[in-house]
């Protein structure tokens, strides 16, 4: 279920779709590239710092931030192997590099005659090129702006007769908007839109992948709103180290405005083969303010026991004023605050009081190769406020 | 008594039933796996299968030493999570020093650059590139 192969071949090419966008949408400047002295000749024409991708890549893989020529040099195989490991090509691409830019997407819908649009998601807060909070409305966006990016984004989709739900990547900064690529699929975020326009995008994906042309025209789609996604995945909640092990208890949080995309339950095991994503809470609300915090309450209320969860950073995440103001690009999580010592205090009292044999993780025993003996961990503030005083745990 | 927390150090005095850190005083009440800390309650995991080991408060996660002094466990590296190893990077008889890269573990789909935990020669090698291994599993041992 997805687009016709016609229109795969183009979006699903990082290169090819790029050609394409920049008929009727900004681009970066670019070039593919077959090899190391070829990339080399494009950076210098492009100019550092240029970003190295792999044409058929996707999830953050393959993608390498170099500065000068010895980086480049440095890094080319090894993206190129990765490349070709990862997705089967080992076609590459050298882009200059917007540095701590907004990720803003846009959500399509296709048959095959129209192509609508559902509006846009912000993506900014990521990890490793991988998102972790996704809302839509972006707080960035003005009206003009807004009409600008998803009218680009529908008329990129017609250009390329796309068929099926796609999303559209737009790169964006000090209010100019750049193609970056098209996910050809259904994404991860997609619920934020759903909960902003009432519209069920599989169901939408179903309709369109038996034959049917689109029930839904442009002017029927009225967000109305606001929604926020966290992914709860089983990380290092400061570091993003993933933790397979056994989940002891698992309590989503249930209430009005509140939706939980899950297949987890107490007592399931968390595999090492797959993506650390263990579940999605999505919070709607009538404005920004009010959706964060259902979503904060709902964070405060989400029982997880047993392995670490990405929980932790996301209550620090939504306390966190670029967060509440709107205003954070890429880069928000490298410049989250120092961790508080009083936290690390708290900590402390807990462990020299707990008796001398005792074991409540299962399957997790743990050793500290990562972590460098002068503290290598990304910072999060005020964890000492955020969760010894907000958390609870509902016993 | 001296602790590790993420990395720093504390001194803990046990005055009577309170705890005084670092000159502050805390007030924490244990129950098996639920803390309360100043009359809100928390959920905590623990395990000591490894040091320094791992703490988690309510999903928050800390590693913790209860001695601030490096231990007997430097001898040997095991794989901190269960993954599978994509490489190797050392062999038996490397003098490695302490923070190295040994080899790299896939899990989640992520890779992750397992480093030496002390300065050595590596006197056993129990990892080959495509295995797969269990958290706690040995990995390498030093002389």
């Amino acid at each position: 279920m997805g687009p016709s192969s016609e229109a795969l071949k183009i979006s699903g090419d990082k290169v090819r779709a790029k050609q394409v966008a920049s008929r009727v949408a900004p681009v970066l400047q670019g070039k593919e590239v077959s090899n190391q002295d070829e990339a080399l000749r494009a950076a210098y024409d492009i100019g550092y710092p240029v970003i190295l991708k792999a044409a058929k890549g996707g999830g953050g893989r393959g993608l390498r931030v170099t500065n000068s020529e010895e980086e480049l040099s440095r890094v080319f195989n090894s993206s190129k192997n990765e490349s070709m490991i990862g997705f089967g090509s080992d076609r590459l691409f050298v882009e200059k590099y917007l540095e701590d830019p907004r990720h803003i997407e846009v959500q399509i819908l296709g048959d095959s005659s129209t192509v609508i649009h559902l509006g846009e998601r912000d993506c900014s807060v990521q990890r490793r090129h991988q998102k972790l909070i996704e809302e839509t409305p972006s707080p960035a966006l003005t009206i003009e702006m807004r009409n600008s990016i998803t009218d680009t984004a529908t008329t990129i989709m017609q250009e390329m007769k796309y068929d099926n739900a796609g999303t559209v990547e737009f790169l964006f900064k000090d209010g100019r908007f750049y193609f970056m690529e098209v996910n050809s699929r259904i994404q991860v975020e997609h619920p934020v839109t759903e909960e902003v326009t009432g519209i069920d995008i599989v169901e939408q994906q179903l309709h369109v992948a038996t034959g049917n042309d689109l029930i839904i025209k442009q002017e029927d789609v009225k967000p109305k709103g606001h929604a926020i996604e966290c992914r709860i995945n089983a990380e290092h909640p400061l570091s993003f180290v993933p933790f397979p092990g056994t989940v002891d208890t698992f309590l989503p949080p249930e209430a009005i405005g509140v939706r939980v995309d899950t297949a987890l339950s107490s007592g399931c095991i968390i595999p090492p083969f797959y993506d650390s994503l263990i579940a999605k809470l999505i919070c709607w609300g009538e404005s920004r303010i009010d959706t964060i915090e259902r979503m904060k309450q709902s964070l405060y209320s989400f029982r997880i026991s047993g392995i670490p969860s990405t929980i932790p950073f996301h209550i620090s995440a939504l306390n966190d004023s670029r967060f509440l103001d709107g205003n954070y690009n890429t880069s928000f999580i490298d410049h989250l605050k120092q961790y508080s010592s009083k936290d690390g205090e708290i900590a402390s009292a807990i462990l020299c009081q707990l008796p001398k044999k005792i074991k409540f993780v299962k399957n997790n025993s743990y050793e500290d190769p990562w972590m460098k003996s002068n503290l290598s961990f990304p910072n999060v503030s005020n964890l000492d406020h955020d969760l010894f005083s907000n958390s609870r745990w509902n016993a | 008594m001296k602790v590790k927390v993420n990395g720093n150090n504390y001194n803990i005095e046990m005055i009577g039933q309170k705890v005084s850190v670092n000159g502050r005083q805390i007030s924490v009440v244990l129950d098996e796996n639920e803390i309360t800390i100043g009359g809100k309650k928390f959920h905590l995991d623990y395990t000591d299968d490894a040091e320094p080991a791992l703490m988690i408060v309510n999903g928050m996660t800390y590693i913790v030493s209860k001695s601030s002094e490096p231990t007997e466990s430097t001898k040997q590296l095991k794989a901190p999570i269960s993954g599978r190893i994509v490489d190797v990077l050392v062999k038996v008889g490397d003098n490695i020093k302490k923070g190295q890269t040994v080899l790299i573990l896939e899990s989640m789909k992520m890779e992750s650059y397992i480093h030496s935990p002390t300065t050595a020669k590596i006197s056993e090698l129990m990892a080959q590139i495509g295995q797969s291994v269990k958290s706690g599993q040995v990995l390498v041992t030093f002389v």
